[in-house]
């Protein structure tokens, strides 16, 4: 089954108002889309491993969180500005519990006292944002017809 | 000296006794027998005494005497027999009688294991000699001679100079210490001087806020006035102010496309539309700096951004709206940029390293008071939109926004420039349907009053209900 228009607008990963923005902006230049596309997985492979060393930290500070929390609202960003909604929301989470905000009533965080309550929090996030970022590329890819 | 011999001595001098015994008349003497001779003579009496032999002695010859404690002699010796309160002002008196420092030999002080050992020597002063005091006289040295009282004070006593070192010590430490406290100062002073800025900056766009204010119930008075309904007297404080400062290009070909839009959402008629004035007409101050806007741009804008994705989406956009575009990625490179270069507008994200959005823009602030700084964040709270409206931004546009979203505000924000609209464009609002559909008729509304901060708590509800719906289904 190939991936058109009709899959990405159903799709819960991808906002398609703002992905179809995107998509018109090949009209000026062809190759803008997929190749922004391209930048933000470049992007997001850095960010991704770099909170996954942070979650691995023995015995995280609150400096780590912090770190963890501004990681999470940069790719949030990026994420938005594509339209994945998906990794958008998650790395909000991810930006929140580092700050050891429970923005979205989570039932562990609400608990969270330690470090450690939080960094679990967090690692939950980066579970389900990475699961979504792979789906979202995948989805994308066969869009694109282009391996990304 | 054995203590056999002292006790000789002691023995001889006896006779002599306490009493003074009267010196013969000195007639060339420069300075007054009394205290003249008198000081030598003490001294040569309590040699002779010999009371103090562990602190003041005979040397074994008997042509020298020696102080072998000096913290002794000063604090026993001294009190009882001269005038001099430290030690230091005795052996100036000494030096006056040409008394002479003895270097201590090597075999003295193995003799008595001690340092602080002083002996003097006169040639005239010694053991058992007391005729030949009268020849020791005090050094002709002041005020008959003009040429030697010079020389003299060209000299500093060890003592004098002591004093002078220590005041030195002091001044030098109290310089320091000043200078420190200047160095303090200045740097609170500087603190203070960042701080008054962005007071100023902050009390600047709080008055603009209110003549805003003034000027959006104005418009609703005379608005109501027109349907009919009776209104007391407003007396609003720049109320006078509205009517000069029009919107010089309220009709620029660029508006009048989205005008048709607008009428649906408008509850103020035509003609008061054309007069609402801009709150960005900030009297224009003294600027050095250079446009760069280039030939054929709509708008020249300065985009301040850490994230590529973000950049090269943004840059895009504004390219196709016909502006030019300047990209740095941190506040403290657009707080340089703006410093020299002048732009039509600026869109600044929030959360960037080095310097963040909001404190670049109170620093910007302290020099360009008008450029319009567009906000960009996803922060949905509250606090913070306001928090950035009180650092100086000029307006919020919400991340992650649509093209439509960024046309808006550029089109309330230019200045004289037209931008391009592509009318065929599937995101004009007119063909607009869809989820994005509110917004966009919200922020119309909000255009054509033109009131930023109506058009902010207009944002924030949206924001913020949004916040809230999304909590819900998260």
């Amino acid at each position: 089954m190939s991936v058109t228009q009709e899959t990405l607008e159903n799709s819960e990963l991808i906002n398609w108002t703002i992905f179809q923005e995107l998509l018109l902006m090949d009209e000026d230049e062809e190759g803008f889309a997929v190749s922004l596309v391209k930048t933000f997985v470049e992007q997001a492979t850095g960010i991704f491993q770099e909170i996954l060393d942070l979650l691995n930290v023995s015995s995280p500070s609150d400096d780590d969180l912090k770190r963890i929390s501004s990681l999470g609202h940069y790719l949030k960003g990026s994420a938005a500005a594509l339209g994945l909604q998906v990794v958008q929301q998650e790395c909000e989470r991810i930006q929140n519990y580092g700050n050891k905000i429970n923005f979205d009533d989570y039932e562990p965080a609400a608990t969270a006292k330690s470090s450690s309550d939080w960094v679990e929090c967090i690692r939950s996030a980066y579970t389900n944002a990475l699961e979504g970022y792979e789906k979202s590329k995948k989805l994308l890819s066969e869009f694109f017809d282009e391996e990304l | 000296m054995s203590l056999e011999d002292m006790a000789d001595f002691k023995l001889e001098t006896e006779p002599f006794g306490v009493s003074e015994v009267p010196s013969p008349p000195t007639k060339d003497v420069s300075v007054p027998k009394s205290s003249g001779t008198d000081f030598v003579k003490k001294l040569f009496q309590m040699l002779e005494e010999n009371s103090y032999s562990d602190i003041v002695r005979w040397s074994d010859t008997g042509d020298s005497f020696i102080i072998a404690d000096t913290n002794e002699f000063t604090k026993q010796v001294l009190p009882k027999h001269f005038k001099h309160s430290n030690f230091a002002s005795f052996v100036r008196q000494l030096n006056k009688y040409d008394f002479h420092k003895v270097k201590i030999s090597n075999e003295l002080k193995q003799r008595y294991s001690i340092e602080n050992v002083w002996e003097f020597k006169h040639p005239e002063f010694q053991r058992n000699n007391r005729d030949a005091l009268e020849n020791i006289k005090r050094k002709v040295t002041t005020k008959k001679d003009g040429d030697v009282s010079n020389a003299s004070s060209n000299t500093v006593s060890i003592s004098q100079f002591r004093n002078l070192q220590d005041n030195f010590g002091f001044l030098e430490k109290q310089n320091q210490s000043l200078t420190e406290t200047v160095q303090k100062l200045h740097d609170d002073l500087n603190i203070l001087n960042t701080k008054y800025n962005t007071m100023v900056s902050s009390f600047l766009t709080s008055k603009s806020i209110n003549e805003s204010y003034s000027r959006s119930i104005s418009i609703i008075a005379k608005s109501l006035s027109q349907i009919g309904v009776d209104l007391p007297p407003l007396n609003l404080p720049f109320a006078d102010q509205q009517s000069q400062t029009q919107n010089p290009h309220a009709n620029g070909p660029v508006q009048t496309s989205v005008e048709p839009a607008q009428d649906s959402h408008q509850f103020i008629s035509p003609p008061e539309a054309s007069k609402v004035p801009q709150p960005q007409q900030q009297q224009p101050q003294q600027d050095n700096r250079i446009v760069r806007r280039p030939p054929g741009s709509g708008m020249h804008v300065l985009l301040v951004e850490d994230d590529d994705v973000c950049i090269q989406l943004c840059s895009k956009f504004l390219m196709k709206y016909g502006c030019t575009v300047e990209v740095v990625t941190d506040g403290l490179a657009a707080i340089n940029v703006l410093e020299k270069v002048k732009f039509d507008l600026v869109l600044m994200d929030i959360v960037m390293p080095n310097l963040d959005g909001a404190s670049a823009t109170s620093v910007i602030r302290s020099f360009d008071m008008d450029t319009p700084i567009i906000a960009m964040t996803g922060n949905y709270q509250h606090q913070d939109l306001v928090t950035y409206l009180n650092h100086g931004m000029t307006d919020i546009l919400a991340k992650p926004f649509t093209k439509h979203d960024l046309y808006m505000i550029l089109e309330k924000h230019q200045i004289d420039k037209k931008l391009i609209y592509p009318v065929s464009d599937p995101f004009n609002p007119m063909n607009k349907t869809g989820n994005s559909q509110e917004t966009p008729g919200q922020q119309q509304v909000v255009g054509s009053m033109s009131l930023e901060n109506d058009s902010l708590q207009q944002k924030l509800d949206s924001e913020f209900q949004n916040s809230l719906k999304r909590q819900k289904l998260a």
